[in-house]
């Protein structure tokens, strides 16, 4: 239960937060981040049974009939990122309520962002696919209206749509993984399918369900070629930036892949696909950063080069390798979010973010300053502080890798590089040299602009400097969780003189190079080239792909829906014949068996007739010919009904043939001569097509007469009739006692056909009325049947 | 009496087919009506044949319905060409195109 | 068929028509108070009680036993009540957000209700039917009136256009249809769908599946699925919206209904699996490619109800109790929103043209200035993509789960992208609605000053209801997903034993 509300808690304020904000004024965000903190503390205390190798599972029976339920799992992976998301949460309230003081849609904000937390809440303790993936497509619309949430700029606009459109398309591919995912173990929660072991890996859907899981991680996640999202993202309010963008929502991602990883890993496939394309996307967002002045275009590259790294570590899947992934996610946490709320601290104080404009800005904003340096050095992995030992793993893991060694410490070591670089430029450009025009008007930030980052500071140090404290209590349980086997990994801040403190060192001293060398490096031809075509590129691309998808939508409908009848008419015939043309090709059809014996004169005169008559409405022109023709076919009908044996239905034909052609012939006095404007081309075409219909229906016809139903059928009907009624009198019967009803239905429409006929005549009254009796006409058949 | 189901159903299917032709060949609103008509027309006469061979009644009181709607069907045709004609002094159906794409 | 206590029989058989008549007489009232007063404003009122007299009774009949009525020519029970509710349902939204509409279109005929009750009861008959008479007849009369209500502006250029096509075309396709079900019929010698599947103890004919085939292209009309889609949009965009709105959910409701049915009873074990799907695939394409380059929102949604289609043959195709169910479930949802999504653009109508020329751009920023229907707008936009937590996903999920169980993967796969390539046109609207402003649109697309009527609060809390219950379908779906499946099991006994 205290789970259920833990997810639902973020809901609830959602719901009340904008109604109550007006009334709590400036504690807004510290009242609001109580929240976070209650779940925060909730959540803590499963960390001691976590640790121990309990799991919690609660479950309440939601469709039964799909077998879908709302239920909970908590192990040491889920707990892991609940306790990220929303101790960070905490930290995101405080500053956003700092942030947006006064805005007059903060109650507005307030309910979008713990809508968001409460969705990312609800997804990594999700343990049933089909509430996963609720809570994950949350999550996307969260991201969207708080991208879009200065949406009378049309760069938001623009950002909240694509952001929504590409992670919409991943979610529904994850959506369609999930489905085969249930197919290949039969169940929907999460938790039973982590202990199917090698069903997935074993069945024939395995490609498919990795390839559209990937597509769901990768978009969320921002890896190559979808994180053109996330940099135009950054239009959003930081601390929207800070929380969903780089702590937390992208991690969606990251966590898909997580928590399939038992199940999904330990192939060639997943191991070249996610870990290549997470180190192509590392070095080269690594290096793309460094191309903009941009506070938050630095920051949002650099998290993609971070969501690109974490990839690349679940790829590669071996046990160095998903610590480094597990300690990697709290590295870049802290140090990613506290920046970005460097950033908005100096936006909102300076309202420029530009690096080349800013400066001096150490002696306005101290503690931000010192927030800053440690959380750049934490990035740039200097020892001490937390980021050396992330990074000291991943050095670790690449190196001790079977395959590919050497490929994959290289790209780590060249996106490592750049990161010192951007670390640097993020610390020492804003706050170092001297005051300039704008900066010297800056002014203090309140206490919750800089309360979140100094706590992430203070954190990004400490673990720096006694990593072991995370050991047995939260990454024992999330890696155990994570390589679906026990393990106990161990952090130490000093591993001795080794191939991974060299490479640190190289890393250094390489970023330190890079970061004096910045200014013309950005500037040169390859690193503009890089930014035109893969930063903006990309982002081109999506417009350019967009628009192609547009262009091909109006091709094919401006070919498909031309607006002519005859278009129209000419598809549904050429889909029938082709569908039946098929039927033949996949039965057989075979020749028929033609006997005309017996046909007597009068049946060949009056077939003659009906056939002559339908075709003179076809090839005459003469108003009154036509008419007459059309009645000619049909009273003929009307014979052979009778010949039949069924006076009164030939009867009724009679009559309505009457009536019709007097409809006609009034109609067609009224309108002018008919002209056929046909060119030949289009006779040439309907004529094929008519011809093949008429082809396709003779031998529809031809097949009939080969089927020996009729005696069959008979028997049936006898027996039927001759054990359950009276005897075969029972035409008779239906006859007597039900066509009366019938033919009594029948008079009525002729009687309002009729009276349509004088209205048509009058053609004052409103035309309505008469439909609307043709209509009641054949309303009263059907009630009296 | 005995009637030949082979004949019916062959002489259904050239009607049928003869309605098709018109309906797609003609450009004239209400030829194509009139074409409609003898598709259904044609319906009727293969329905009566297979009612009649399987000494089944109720093909020949689906005929019934099928005459009333043809019926039906018929006059609202007429009113609504003639609505149109109002509106644009023409029945080709070549003529009336506004909605596309 | 035993005749000699034929009327005794009939008049046992009345309850089992009890909605039938109600609406039925209704619109036989309406005709005649029109005659005596134009444009009476009882009408309306009238019509809506009928519609809500015949939910009540239908919604009794929700738990029923399924059973069949005046000599098996129609289904009663469990089945014919939900899909009667839904028709209904239909029928007592539209009447709801007609009146304020028509008048301001000078169309609030009395006429306009009484074509409406009638329709419904074709609607109730064909979506209830169990043999193939009973098909033809309900699906003409719901035709019928349904080529008057697109033509009701006749004044119009656009409107008789939509008339028009929707007649010849509609007149056309029943000549298939008609001709589909005497080839049924004389292949296995009788009307009764529960009785065409045994009727082949040795291999089905080929004739019998051409048969299925024509009616088939009859019925794939009637739903607009592609390639006999085309009517759809041209129809769409001239008939008055709330009618439109109608037409594209109760007349598609009850006309997948009857085909479940034939699918259902008729064809030994979902032999026509594949055609289904390709019929799905087709749809599906074509629906949601050319919906993306819509500038008017009528087409828009006329091309997006061809794609639901699509999805609804996905669940078709695959054959199964589970398939038939979720198609269920999915009409259920696709109703409510398509209903909504149609009553708020004609709350959102000037052009005096039933919208024809009103281009999504020139709904620029309403979602803020009409907080009620630009929420449930948003809703509805949501939920027809598929998100969570509207009924639209849960509708999604519910055809797409059974058809990768009957072996259909790729085309739920194929099926998804087409859903995450709606999201394009659905969230457009979205977009427009509360991210634009009038400011940001061209010239030409804006609405006149003060061209916006202000909304009557009967439509806009009918509107507003619609979204509360796709969330409600959402979230809490339990319920509904318990009765569509029950539906089938309860046929399936039935149809084992006839």
């Amino acid at each position: 239960m205290g789970i259920v509300l833990a997810v639902f808690a973020g809901f609830a304020l959602a719901l009340v937060a904008p109604w109550i904000t007006g009334a709590t004024g400036r504690a807004t965000g510290w009242l609001y981040s109580l929240v976070p903190a209650g779940i925060t503390a909730y959540l803590s205390t499963f960390i001691a049974p976590v640790a121990a190798g309990e799991t919690m599972r609660v479950a309440y029976a939601w469709v039964p009939g799909l077998n879908v339920d709302l239920s909970f799992y908590v192990d040491g992976l889920s707990l892991f990122f609940a306790l990220l998301i929303t101790g960070i949460g905490t930290l995101i309230f405080i500053y956003a309520g700092a942030y947006l003081k006064g805005h007059h849609h903060l109650g507005r904000f307030f309910a979008y962002l713990s809508m968001f937390m409460a969705a990312m809440v609800g997804l990594v303790l999700a343990d049933n696919l089909f509430t996963f993936y609720i809570f994950f497509e949350l999550t996307s619309f969260a991201s969207f209206v708080l991208i879009g949430f200065n949406h009378d700029e049309a760069a938001s606009r623009r950002a909240a749509w694509q952001a929504l459109l590409i992670t919409k398309a991943g979610g529904l591919a994850l959506l369609a993984g999930f489905l085969l995912m249930e197919q290949a173990t039969g169940t929907l929660q999460i938790s039973a399918i982590l202990e199917t072991g090698e069903a997935i890996r074993d069945h024939g859907f395995y490609t498919a369900i990795v390839l559209l899981v990937l597509a769901g991680a990768f978009t969320k996640s921002a890896q190559f070629p979808f994180y053109f999202w996330l940099p135009n993202a950054m239009q959003a309010p930081t601390p929207v930036s800070a929380y969903l963008h780089s702590a937390t929502m992208v991690k969606a991602g990251i966590y898909v892949m997580a928590r399939f990883h038992p199940v999904l890993s330990g192939t060639d496939l997943w191991f070249w696909l996610v870990g290549g394309i997470g180190a192509f996307t590392m070095v080269l967002s690594a290096w793309l950063a460094l191309q903009y002045t941009d506070l938050k275009g630095i920051l949002a590259y650099t998290t993609i080069m971070a969501l690109g790294a974490l990839t690349m570590l679940l790829g590669l899947g071996t046990e160095t390798a998903l610590k480094a992934c597990l300690v990697f996610v709290l590295v870049h946490a802290f140090y990613k979010a506290a920046l970005f709320m460097v950033a908005g601290a100096i936006d909102h104080g300076v309202h420029e973010r530009d690096i080349t404009k800013l400066g001096g800005l150490r002696s306005k904003m101290p503690i931000t300053f010192g927030a800053a340096v440690i959380a750049c050095l934490s990035m740039a992995g200097i020892p001490l502080f937390f980021g050396f030992i992330g990074k000291e793993i991943i050095y670790e893991a690449t190196l001790h890798l079977d395959q590919a060694a050497l490929f994959f410490t290289g790209a780590a070591l060249l996106a490592n590089v750049a990161l010192v670089a951007s670390a640097g430029l993020l610390a020492i450009r804003p706050f170092m040299g001297p005051l300039n025009d704008l900066t010297s008007h800056a002014h203090r930030p309140d206490t919750g602009l800089w309360f979140g980052a100094a706590v992430l500071a203070v954190l990004s140090l400490g673990l720096g400097l006694a990593p072991w404290l995370l050991d047995s209590a939260i990454l024992a349980p999330s890696l155990s969780a994570l390589m679906g086997a026990e393990a106990t990994p161990h952090l130490a801040i000093w591993h001795g003189f080794n191939l991974p403190l060299a490479l640190s060192g190289v890393t250094v001293a390489l970023g330190v190079g890079t970061y004096f060398a910045w200014t013309p490096m950005r500037q040169s031809a390859p690193f503009r080239a890089l930014e035109r075509w893969l930063g903006t590129g990309l982002d081109n691309g999506y417009d350019h792909a967009i628009n192609g998808l547009l262009a091909t939508a109006t091709a094919q409908t401006n070919f498909l829906q031309n607006g002519y009848l005859r278009r129209y008419i000419a598809t549904i015939l050429g889909t029938t014949v082709a569908v039946v043309g098929y039927t033949f090709g996949h039965f057989g059809f075979e020749g028929p068996v033609l006997s005309f014996v017996g046909i007597a004169p009068y049946e060949w005169i009056l077939s003659l007739l009906i056939v002559g008559g339908a075709l003179a409405t076809l090839f005459l022109s003469a108003r009154i010919a036509l008419v007459a023709a059309l009645g000619i076919s049909g009273f003929s009908i009307a014979l052979t009904y009778l010949m039949y044996g069924a006076p009164d239905l030939a009867m009724t034909q009679f009559l309505i043939e009457t009536l019709t052609v007097i409809l006609f012939v009034l109609i067609l006095a009224a309108l002018p001569t008919l002209s056929e404007v046909a060119s030949i081309g289009h006779r040439l075409r309907d004529g094929v097509l008519a011809v093949a219909t008429g082809s396709m229906f003779t031998a529809l016809m031809l097949a009939v007469l080969n089927q020996p139903f009729e005696n069959r059928m008979g028997e049936y009907y006898m027996q039927y009739s001759y054990s359950e009624a009276q005897g075969r009198n029972i035409v008779n019967t239906i006859l007597v006692d039900f066509r009366a009803l019938d033919t009594l239905g029948e008079i009525t429409v002729l009687l309002i056909a009729g009276f349509g006929i004088y209205t048509l005549l009058r053609l004052k009254r409103s035309k309505t009325s008469e439909k609307v009796e043709a209509s009641r006409a054949s309303e009263q058949v059907e009630q009296l049947s | 009496m005995e009637v030949a189901l082979d004949w019916y159903l062959a002489l259904s299917a050239v009607m049928f087919t003869i309605g098709v032709f018109g309906v797609l060949l003609k450009r004239n609103a209400i030829v194509i009506l009139m074409c409609v008509e003898l598709m259904l027309n044609s319906a009727n006469v293969a329905l009566v044949g297979f009612s009649q061979s399987l000494a089944d009644p109720t093909g020949q009181i689906l005929v019934f319905f099928s005459i009333a709607v043809a019926a039906a069907e018929a006059a609202i045709g007429l009113a609504i060409v003639i609505a149109i004609f109002r509106k644009k002094r023409t029945v080709n159906i070549n003529d009336i195109h506004l909605f596309k794409h | 068929m035993d005749l000699s206590g034929a009327f005794t029989a009939m008049w046992a058989d009345l309850p089992a028509i009890f909605s039938m008549l109600i609406v039925g007489a209704a619109g036989l009232v309406v005709i005649l108070m029109e005659a005596f007063q134009n444009r009476d404003p009882r009408i309306p009122w009238l019509t809506a009680g009928a519609f809500g007299l015949a939910m009540g009774w239908e919604a009794f009949q929700l738990g029923t036993a399924p059973d069949t009525a005046f000599f098996e020519q129609l289904r009663t029970g469990g089945y014919a009540a939900y899909i009667n509710l839904l028709i209904l349902g239909a029928g007592l939204f539209t009447t709801l957000v007609s009146p304020p509409y028509l008048r301001r279109l000078n169309r609030n005929f009395g006429e306009v209700y009484a074509l409406l009750l009638f329709a419904t009861v074709g609607m109730i008959m064909l979506g209830t039917s169990n043999t193939l008479i009973s098909v033809f007849v309900g699906l003409e009369t719901m035709s019928v009136c349904l080529y008057i209500m697109a033509g009701l502006l006749r004044e119009d250029e656009g409107g008789i256009e939509s008339g028009f096509k929707y007649f010849v075309l509609g007149a056309f396709s029943t000549g298939f249809l008609l001709y589909g079900i005497a080839l049924m019929y004389g292949t296995t010698g009788t009307m009764h769908l529960p009785e065409m599947a045994g009727a082949f103890p040795d291999g089905v004919p080929l004739l019998f599946w051409a048969g299925v085939g024509l009616v088939i292209v009859g019925f794939g009309f009637k739903v607009s699925a592609a390639p006999f889609h085309m009517w759809t949009p041209d129809v769409y965009q001239g008939a008055p919206t709330t009618l439109t709105g109608y037409m594209s959910t109760a007349s598609k409701a009850s006309a997948f209904a009857a085909l479940i049915l034939i699918l259902f009873f008729a064809l030994p074990s979902a032999q026509a699996s594949l055609v289904l799907a390709v019929l799905a695939l087709i749809t599906m394409a074509v629906g949601n490619v050319m919906a993306l380059r819509q500038a008017n929102v009528k087409r828009m949604l006329a091309y997006s109800s061809i794609a639901h289609a699509g999805y609804m043959f996905v669940a078709l195709a695959s054959g199964t109790t589970a398939g038939y169910s979720g198609a269920l479930f999915y009409l259920l949802v696709y109703t409510v929103m398509n209903l909504g999504a149609f009553g708020v653009l004609a709350l959102l109508e000037w052009d005096g043209m039933a919208g024809r020329k009103q281009t999504l751009s020139s709904l620029a920023g309403m979602g803020l200035e009409r907080p009620v229907l630009g929420a449930s707008m948003a809703v509805f936009m949501f939920s027809l993509i598929g998100f969570p937590p509207f009924g639209g996903f849960i509708g999604k999920y519910y055809i797409f789960a059974p058809a990768v169980s009957a072996g259909l993967t790729w085309l739920v796969i194929i099926g998804l992208l087409f859903s995450a390539m709606s999201g394009y046109y659905y969230l457009r609207v979205i977009y427009v609605l509360y991210m634009q402003t009038a400011a940001d649109v061209a010239e030409a697309d804006r609405a006149p000053e003060g061209g916006f009527a202000q909304p009557a609060w009967l439509s806009t809390a009918a509107v507003a209801l619609c979204a509360v219950l796709l969330l409600v379908l959402g979230v809490a779906f339990s319920g509904v997903v318990d009765v569509t499946e029950m539906l089938f099991i309860q046929a399936d006994a039935m149809a084992q034993t006839p």
